[in-house]
């Protein structure tokens, strides 16, 4: 042998070495588990699915399928052709994109003799948890990640760090197992459970947060809540609704459903104006409300490119042309009513209280100028006077992120952004985040009788809120 | 702010707007005085701008200036003041170039009229100066006070009734249009003192404010002074401080003659630096009351105090004496004592304050982390007290109850420590020098460990024999399982006797007798194909006061830790465990990183090397159930990285998860799977989180000490130097030449060069958003050092020289300032060779 083929050779064995270290520093040495790169998990798939007699199986569904999704789909269904007990519970999280397809898939699960159902894991709200002395909600328990147990031996689990693809575990350890079973059971339980069904107002969060993330960080220009740069706070909003963190329409679901719904229908091709919107959240209820969302004229405004694109975005995957107008409808509010012409409604969710309350006043006079006559204002002002106020503000800061730590650590790998950085995005967000204190429910509706609305509508709703519970007053007001 | 334009539609109207807004912001500041500048206006409608006259008295139109209807618009939108505005167009003609957004213009800092100390000689040259020239600087090094002077000055001449604007370049803020909007609110007055301090920060900012104060001279007609501050190395060279009269600032003061006075001033300095004023009766109870009498008496105190407070005399400078007294306890760890001492409330408030960075030339800040970290701290204290009252014992398991108790001492939570305490003690016994320790009577729940690693070591050994590969681990059989696990309760019982509440120290010294006795040659404790055993005993004995520079046994475990694969050792860029998924390769590097640092190695490049491993595997120490090699990984991080900042937020995800596991364990909740180690980890990453909150409070104080470049000193033994005696020499004998003062100005541009380097790459850093200068760090880190090294030989300039001190300021200037930086500089007696 040569000197440049003994040099090649101790190369090659070098490189085996190192694969074989790498192998055990992954897979660990534990005698009762066994942990697979991803990759290996097609072998790991074949080498079960010829010997299990039950395998029942916990699939989260992202909205961003992996490829070895549908072959591990198409070997189970196999599988259950062959008279094997298999069941699957689809978990669907919040922001899920898109609920005719898990509902198509767990269709045909049925047909391949897969016992299928799904499960809607809604984002977490403090009452929910509360009710849970263990210490978190069903939802919040529940790790979006898959697990299977395979004839009530072994459980195979995703393992995920904050970065990076997830190993695969296979573990005969019998605290493992139990607590998979009884994971398993409790949720299979609440297949058929009200709650768990599909939201009624579908957004595709866990398809857009990403994508709204990075277009922040160089589409956002500034607006009301930060002349300076807005990108913290769009770029960080989807994120944070995704755990119920920030205020969005979600908490105030029922009212706008109905009387969006109400004001829409009483137009053949109703004009509807969005002001101010930190994403699309509002658009998804004006076409959620809409019998034909293509007969809408929907236009948005917003100082920023951010969620305008973003409204544009969602509207297409409706198909509707969403108009939008890069302005501001405070200072140029009336040039804008004029060139838009009369519209039948403006929605807008917690807008007024972005301003000052002399500010807020001219946004009413806006909206009454953009309205044609007997047009209508649907809309949501929280209540500062009404709350308690934050007497410990460091400690509710902490709380909130402590909120989002318990909500994101089972699911969010689901997202692009790494977990530090969410973090530090939720920090700064609930740091700077300011909600203007505009009066209470008479001053703010006396702001709409002196720019001429009559007020149909005025309740007072109590929600989640971000750093404590929060009330708001919800108005439906006719020009 | 800007009300009046939201009523007023059209162009006359709304300009008209403006002009009441400016008027009206000038009125308020005025509280009904007559102005110092003037300001008439005329309405431009056509030209959609506002004209405004500025000028005096004497010269009613010195300046005119514009504002136009787009600049308002945008001023409005940025909620921009309107006299801010003012300002901002009153400077354009000085600015050496335009800004291209709106500066930041405010009150500049300025010392509160409580931090001052008498007039001395240098206020009163400062103030003679004034009298004869309109500009004067006063020049001196870091530690000179060249502030408190500056603003005893500015103080007396407010108080004989003129005005005075002070800019401190170091703040941040605009600096002409700052001085501008100052004048803008100014009443009038017959003289008018501008005091630009510490120009050395920002030079671009002190032309402009000099040209300013020029045409405020010329064009306006006002007697303007100016009072600039500086470093020698600045003003001596810059061109714009010619037409100055100069003032020497005196050499920096003498420092208390006797060890405990150094103690309790160094004591008071480092709670300075977060502007701490201890209660009367914290500092009583602390110290002998005749030292504090004596530190507080006479011109020259070092401390000053009121009916409630104690505080460092004004006019001392906190990182100067911090760094001249060269003590061997941190400041974070006299800050976090004191921290303990005032309790959770106080520490809250104190952390908070420290959170945002508010203090002065304090650009740092916890990011909103240290406060909730604190609080939940004490949380975890409560769930660990419940438990110790319920099971001292944590399952029988001495390995989890020594760890509890180092959470409860760091806690100060006293008598839920005796009770684990007496549990430890009484079920091992260490009282033997050189005989390792060993169980009392039965052996104890942390040795089935063991058995489990056995088992673990066995599969590792199983899956790198493969054949043909030429693998061969050391061989489980040949290990004594026995003998490695007391070697690790070695490690364990040092950190635990170490941090002890109710010290033994004949305990604590038999350890560390033992501890020398089991180093082997190569330097490991054993196993040897196990290094988180040596790095479990090195931290022991760093606890125990044990370090690199101190312990040949430190020193040898040290260098075999760094010792590499290919020559016997165990480093390979990472460490290995040695012991399969127990202790992964994670939690393995992060214990030797750990180790290293803290005995005073840190600096090793196998360290560095290490954390990058580290930080690339962040994929792996984040995984569910894997809380220990979290904790450890995340000390490791803060000690030695350049982001330290960046593992805030995972501290406080454990400090959450750490709480909740211990009161699942005080209910008896059963554990939902099974985890290696799962007895300990609850109790150890409570005793890592305390030592992560207290690093993380030393590591904002070291960065608050950053401009002084102090650097984290190792805990070790106090060794101070003897004070000089009387009648000797500055220089003991040696003859230095051309003479003492070159010697002293040639250090002296040594820690100028450094310090200007150390601040152009932390700038930088601070820019990194994506936290990847890493390699600028550890310039930075480096040049800390080096400037660490040249003030403490400057220092020496005045003791007792040693010709190793001369040599040794000689090659650092050299390597700093290049090779003739030495030129002329010698010694009597110097080798020919040197």
């Amino acid at each position: 042998m040569t000197q440049g083929q003994d040099r090649t050779a101790e190369l090659l064995l070098q490189a085996r070495l190192a694969l074989i270290s790498h192998q055990v520093a992954v897979s660990g040495t534990d005698p009762q588990v066994v942990r697979l790169p991803e990759n290996a998990l097609p072998e790991l798939i074949r080498a079960f699915a010829g010997t299990a007699d039950t395998v029942y199986q916990l699939v989260p569904v992202s909205g961003r399928p992996k490829n070895l999704d549908l072959f591990s789909l198409l070997v189970w269904r196999r599988h259950a052709m062959k008279g094997h007990d298999v069941r699957r519970l689809y978990l669907v999280p919040f922001g899920n994109p898109d609920a005719e397809r898990i509902l198509l898939q767990v269709e045909d699960d049925n047909a391949s003799r897969i016992i299928a159902h799904r499960l809607y894991a809604g984002a977490s709200s403090r009452d929910r948890q509360a009710r849970d002395p263990a210490g978190g909600s069903v939802d919040a328990a529940v790790p979006m990640t898959n697990m299977w147990i395979v004839d009530n031996r072994v459980v195979v689990y995703e393992e995920y760090g904050d970065n990076g693809p997830p190993s695969w575990v296979v573990s005969a350890r019998k605290e493992e197992v139990r607590t998979a079973r009884a994971r398993w059971d409790q949720l299979w339980e609440k297949r058929s459970e009200l709650e768990h069904e599909a939201p009624r107002v579908p957004e595709p969060l866990l398809e857009s947060a990403d994508m709204v993330h990075s277009i922040a960080q160089y589409a956002c220009t500034g607006d009301h809540v930060d002349a300076d740069g807005c990108a913290w706070y769009h770029g960080s909003w989807q994120y944070l609704r995704l755990f119920n963190l920030v205020s969005s329409p979600n908490w105030h679901a029922r009212f706008y459903e109905e009387h969006l719904r109400l004001e829409l229908h009483a137009h053949a091709r109703p004009r509807v104006l969005i002001t101010g919107a930190a994403d699309y959240g509002m658009l998804a209820y004006v076409l959620a409300a809409a019998d034909r969302p293509e007969n809408l004229d929907v236009h948005v405004a917003d100082l920023c490119h951010t969620p305008l694109l973003a409204n544009r975005w969602l509207g297409r995957r409706h198909g509707v042309d969403v108009a939008i107008h890069a302005v501001d409808f405070l200072d140029r509010g009336e040039e804008f009513a004029a060139d838009l012409g009369p519209v039948d409604l403006v929605v807008s969710d917690a807008f007024l209280t972005r301003f000052e309350r002399v500010e807020a006043e001219r946004v009413v006079e806006n909206w009454r100028r953009v309205l044609r006559p007997g047009g209508c204002v649907v809309t949501t002002v929280r209540l500062h006077d009404l709350e308690r106020s934050v007497e410990d503000q460091s400690r509710a800061e902490t709380e909130y992120l402590l909120r989002l730590y318990e909500r994101a650590k089972s699911s969010h790998w689901l997202l692009e952004i790494d977990f530090d950085d969410l973090h530090d995005a939720a920090r700064e967000y609930v740091r700077r985040m300011r909600s203007r204190p505009i009066g209470g429910q008479s001053e703010i509706e006396s702001i709409f009788v002196q720019h001429g609305f009559r007020i149909t509508k005025a309740e007072v709703g109590h929600v989640d809120g971000e750093l404590q519970p929060a009330t708001y007053l919800r108005i439906v007001a006719h020009a | 702010m800007w009300n009046s334009l939201l009523g007023a539609v059209s162009i006359g109207d709304r300009l008209e707007a403006a002009w009441k807004e400016i008027h009206a912001e000038r009125r308020k500041a005025l509280d009904g005085e007559e102005p110092s500048l003037i300001l008439t206006h005329r309405i431009d409608v056509a030209g959609q701008r506002l004209t405004i006259d500025v000028g005096t008295d004497a010269r009613r139109d010195a300046r005119q200036i514009s504002v136009d209807l787009p600049l308002i618009e945008r001023a409005v939108n940025r909620r921009f003041s309107p006299l801010r505005l003012v300002a901002l167009r009153l400077v354009e003609d000085v600015l050496e170039r335009r800004r291209d957004d709106f500066p930041e213009i405010d009150r500049s800092s300025r010392p509160g009229i409580d931090e001052l100390g008498a007039p001395d000689q240098t206020v009163e040259r400062v103030y003679q100066s004034l009298s004869q020239m309109p500009d004067v600087v006063l020049v001196g090094g870091p530690g000179t006070q060249k502030t408190i002077s500056a603003a005893i000055v500015a103080y007396q001449f407010e108080r004989e009734g003129h005005a005075c604007a002070w800019l401190d370049v170091r703040d941040g803020r605009a600096g002409a249009e700052t001085i501008a909007w100052e004048l803008l609110r100014l009443p009038r007055h017959d003289d008018i003192l501008v005091v630009v301090n510490q120009v050395q920060d920002r030079m671009s900012e002190v032309g402009p404010a000099f040209a300013l104060t020029q045409k405020l001279r010329t064009d306006f007609r006002l007697p303007a002074r100016v009072l600039a501050t500086g470093r020698p190395a600045i003003v001596d060279r810059d061109p714009l401080f010619q037409s100055f009269r100069r003032v020497p600032t005196p050499a920096p003061d003498h420092l208390p003659a006797t060890v405990p006075e150094r103690e309790i001033v160094y004591w008071f300095a480092c709670l300075k630096l977060l502007e701490i004023r201890p209660p009367t009766a914290i500092v009583r109870r602390r110290f002998p009351e005749d030292l504090i009498h004596r530190l507080s008496r006479g011109p020259d105190s070092f401390l000053s105090h009121n009916s409630a407070h104690y505080s460092l005399a004004s006019g001392r400078d906190a990182p100067t004496l911090i760094r001249r007294l060269r003590s061997t306890t941190p400041p974070g760890d006299v800050i976090w004592e004191y921290l303990k001492l005032i309790g959770r409330s106080a520490g809250s408030d104190l952390l908070h304050r420290l959170d945002q960075g508010d203090f002065r030339g304090g650009a740092t800040g916890g990011r909103s982390y240290l406060r909730p970290a604190w609080n939940l701290l004490f949380d975890l204290g409560t769930q660990l007290d419940d438990h110790c009252a319920r099971d001292p014992g944590w399952g029988e398991n001495v390995g989890a109850a020594v760890f509890a108790a180092e959470a409860l001492a760091e806690l100060g939570h006293h008598s839920q420590w005796q009770e684990v305490a007496r549990f430890v003690r009484g079920r091992w016994r260490y009282d033997q020098p050189r005989v390792l320790p060993e169980p009392a009577d039965q052996s104890t729940r942390e040795s089935e460990d063991f058995v489990e690693i056995a088992r673990y070591m066995d599969l590792e050994d199983a899956y790198l024999s493969v054949p043909d590969l030429g693998l061969g681990p050391a061989n489980t059989d040949q290990i004594d399982f026995e003998r490695f696990y007391r070697t690790w309760m070695l490690g364990v019982l040092l950190g635990f006797e170490a941090t002890a509440l109710h010290k033994a120290d004949d305990l604590r010294r038999s350890l560390v007798r033992t501890a020398e006795a089991q180093c082997q040659p190569e330097g490991f404790f054993y196993p040897s194909r196990v290094p988180w055993v040596t790095a479990r005993v090195v931290l022991g004995l760093c606890r125990a006061g044990e370090t690199y520079q101190n312990s040949t046994t430190v020193r040898r475990a040290c260098e075999w830790l760094k010792r590499p694969r290919d020559k016997g050792g165990p480093y390979g860029g990472w460490w290995k465990g040695g012991t399969g998924s127990w202790n992964r390769d994670e939690a393995t590097t992060a214990m030797c990183v750990a180790a290293l640092i803290r005995a005073g190695d840190g600096d090793a490049p196998e360290v560095h090397t290490a954390l990058a491993w580290l930080r690339a595997r962040d994929g792996e120490w984040t995984k569910t159930d894997r809380e220990i090699d979290l904790a450890l990984v995340l000390e490791a991080t803060l000690l030695g990285a350049a982001d330290w900042r960046s593992s805030y937020g995972r501290i406080l995800n454990l400090l959450h998860w750490a709480t909740a596991e211990i009161h699942r364990k005080t209910i008896r909740q059963p554990e939902p799977r099974f985890v290696p180690e799962n007895a300990l980890r609850a109790p150890f990453a409570a005793a890592q989180l305390a030592i992560l909150v207290r690093v993380s409070v030393a590591r904002e104080c070291e960065a608050l000490l950053g401009q002084t470049a102090v650097r984290r000193l190792p805990r070790q033994r106090p060794v101070y130097a003897p004070p000089p005696s009387a009648g000797t020499s500055p220089s003991g004998g040696l003859l230095l030449l051309p003479n003492e003062q070159r010697w002293k100005r040639a250090a002296r541009a040594i820690a100028e060069t450094l310090e200007n380097r150390i601040k152009d790459r932390s700038a930088v850093l601070e820019r990194d958003s994506l936290r990847r200068a890493s390699d600028i760090w550890q310039q930075v880190e480096g040049d800390k050092q080096r400037l660490a090294r040249c003030l403490e030989l400057e220092d020496r300039l005045k003791a007792p020289v040693n010709p190793d001190d001369l040599e040794a300021l000689i090659e650092l200037g050299r390597a700093v300032r290049g090779a003739a930086w030495d030129e002329g500089l010698t010694y009597k007696g110097r080798p020919a060779r040197a």
